[in-house]
């Protein structure tokens, strides 16, 4: 499905992603962990085409080349970025917002049932993520990335600043998606938290711009809470040392 | 002559139906064709043309050119004997929940030179829309309008004004407000397409306990010159003054906005002045003033240009909207601020940007 060969993510001050493959099919989420600024965010941003970094190596999904497309044809492809920060823009409402994601302007039952679980009803004519609470940006982002109907989930801590009553939402939605789609993710955390809702087989540590440590989630969180992430880089699963 | 095929459909232009509302007056060129009271508001409110108005009311003694001086400049010498213009009296304790809709039009006639007077009595309440436009065949024309308004005490008056000028009109409205104690002045301005030079200074006297807002939506295109300067001088206790514009400005465009609140008593007054500009060629000048004249006052003011925020841009085109969409919808967004009284077209019309 997802495919990544040899990716190289940089700045012009930093070279951020260094060398990085992954293989992502459908219905598989992938949790990553890594310390901040390691890169994840920065992955994240480049699968879904985000500007203002210099890309090299190879993105593609169901063979088709995602490096030579803008964010908007990548977004209208199905990878779709839920951001670790939503940005706030006044005077535009969430309606409007969720419309365009979905493509219509009437919403189905199945999208007010999924406004109606997310909690977020209230919030439709309100200003996108203006005044939210950290939780309240956080549904709203899952929200448009579900009106959307993705089949790459790029989800940048969507656990973080939000409740457990939210969390376990959130986490429900997304896995119900997944499960009924065969959609897949990459699930970007640093709370570990939301593994214990959501299905995620495959986790690795993203260190210095390459995965190292790939095991199952749980295992890997447990370590990295008890070590730090300096042991994943001595790991036997490392990418790390196999080349430059 | 009544309103021709061609004339209500530039009133419908500017968001005006001359049959709809609490009332109507309709100006073209050099004459009156639309004046009309709903039957429903007869004795609740009075709508003439002004020059039948004076004589009416011996002169309207207490009114006319009392707020404006009529020598001030070229252009209120122009006005001194108007073409005509509307006169509006809401009368004491009445409310009309339906807007009053006014439109003036240039349509052959190169120059129109009006006085309009508005007096909300004590404890009254009114809505009153305004469109004002030109024929697209018309060259070089001359809109001069001096407006007079008198809020009465605990009354208000919602005044909203469209503007929808052709590209080669010179447009002078020349406006002046007196809110009694706990009175209520809110006007919304609106402009959205090009015309050739605009420029306007409303004041507003503020007595105690009143409120004068205005909010101002600019659209500059092509080589318009837009010059605004609203003006509030907070003269009574408790007075509240704000000025809320939102400009974007493309092509070759021009615009000043120049807010001042003099606050002269234990009062309260807010400036924010915001703009976006989209084109190298074009220029926004944005010149807020407060004035302190008491030590009970608490004056503000906040002005903030810039490009469109390329964060807001990827957001959206990360939802599947392509540039040029989603630097639309900013644009719109920007403009949408909150507007008591503004009714739906208008937003529409504005969304629509």
């Amino acid at each position: 499905m997802l495919t990544i060969k040899n990716l190289y993510v940089s700045t012009p001050e930093n070279k951020i992603i260094r060398g990085l493959d992954l293989e992502l099919k459908p219905g598989e989420i992938m949790t990553v962990f890594g310390p901040n600024g390691s890169g994840k965010s920065t992955l994240l941003k480049a699968i879904a085409g985000i500007p203002n970094y210099t890309v090299k190596g190879e993105i593609t999904l169901n063979g088709k080349d995602l490096l030579k497309l803008p964010i908007e044809k990548r977004a209208k492809l199905g990878i779709v970025l839920g951001f670790q920060q939503p940005t706030e823009i006044t005077g535009i409402k969430l309606r409007k917002l969720l419309e365009i994601c979905s493509g219509h302007e009437e919403f189905t039952e199945d999208e007010k049932h999924l406004i109606a679980k997310l909690n977020m009803a209230d919030f439709l004519d309100r200003d996108i993520n203006v005044h939210f609470s950290g939780g309240e940006k956080k549904r709203a982002e899952i929200l448009q990335l579900l009106f959307m109907k993705p089949k790459v989930l790029l989800l940048d801590e969507p656990d973080s600043g939000v409740d457990i009553e939210s969390l376990k939402i959130i986490a429900s939605e997304l896995q119900d998606y997944i499960s009924r789609t065969q959609a897949a993710a990459v699930l970007v955390t640093h709370q570990g938290v939301i593994l214990n809702y959501i299905k995620s087989d495959r986790g690795c540590v993203l260190v210095e711009g390459k995965f190292a440590c790939h095991e199952e989630p749980k295992k890997i969180f447990e370590l990295i809470t008890k070590q730090g992430y300096g042991s994943c880089i001595k790991c036997e699963h490392s990418d790390h040392g196999k080349k430059n | 002559m009544g309103l021709t095929n061609e004339e209500h459909q530039l009133a419908q232009s500017c968001g005006i139906e001359p049959m709809r509302g609490s009332g109507s007056y309709v100006f073209v060129d050099n004459r009156k064709v639309v004046e009309r009271i709903n039957e429903k508001y007869r004795g609740i409110v009075e709508i003439m043309d002004i020059n039948d108005a004076l004589k009416k009311y011996d002169g309207l003694k207490e009114y006319y050119w009392k707020l404006v001086d009529p020598n001030k400049n070229e252009f209120t010498k122009m006005a001194i004997k108007p073409d005509g213009g509307y006169f509006i009296r809401v009368f004491k304790n009445q409310c009309l929940e339906l807007p009053l809709e006014s439109c003036i039009i240039l349509h052959r006639g190169r120059e129109q030179h009006l006085h309009n007077i508005v007096i909300a009595e004590e404890g009254s309440s009114v809505t009153i829309m305004s469109g004002c436009t030109a024929h697209n065949s018309l060259i070089d024309g001359l809109h001069v309008g001096v407006s007079e308004f008198f809020v009465g005490k605990n009354a208000t008056v919602n005044f909203t004004m469209v503007h929808n000028w052709n590209e080669t009109t010179v447009v002078r409205p020349i406006t002046a407000i007196k809110v009694e104690e706990g009175g209520t002045y809110i006007s919304n301005y609106l402009c959205m397409k090009s015309a050739k030079d605009i420029k306007t200074a409303p004041h507003a006297n503020c007595s105690k306990n009143s409120k004068a807002i205005f909010n101002t939506v600019l659209y500059g295109k092509k080589d318009s010159l837009i010059d605004i300067g609203e003006e509030i001088e907070l003269n009574g206790d408790n007075s509240v003054g704000e000025i809320n514009s939102r400009a974007i400005l493309e092509a070759d465009s021009k615009i000043i906005t120049r807010g001042k609140i003099i606050g002269a008593s234990k009062s309260k007054g807010h400036i924010e002045c915001r703009g976006i500009v989209l084109s190298d060629e074009a220029e926004l000048r944005s010149i807020p003033e407060i004035d302190a004249k008491n030590s009970g006052v608490d004056l503000s003011h906040e002005a903030a240009i810039g490009k469109i925020a390329e964060k807001e841009l990827l957001y959206l085109m990360s939802r599947g909207l392509d540039k040029d969409k989603a630097t639309s919808l900013i644009v719109s967004g920007f403009l949408n601020m909150p507007m008591p009284g503004v009714p739906e077209w208008v937003k529409v019309e504005i969304s629509g940007k």
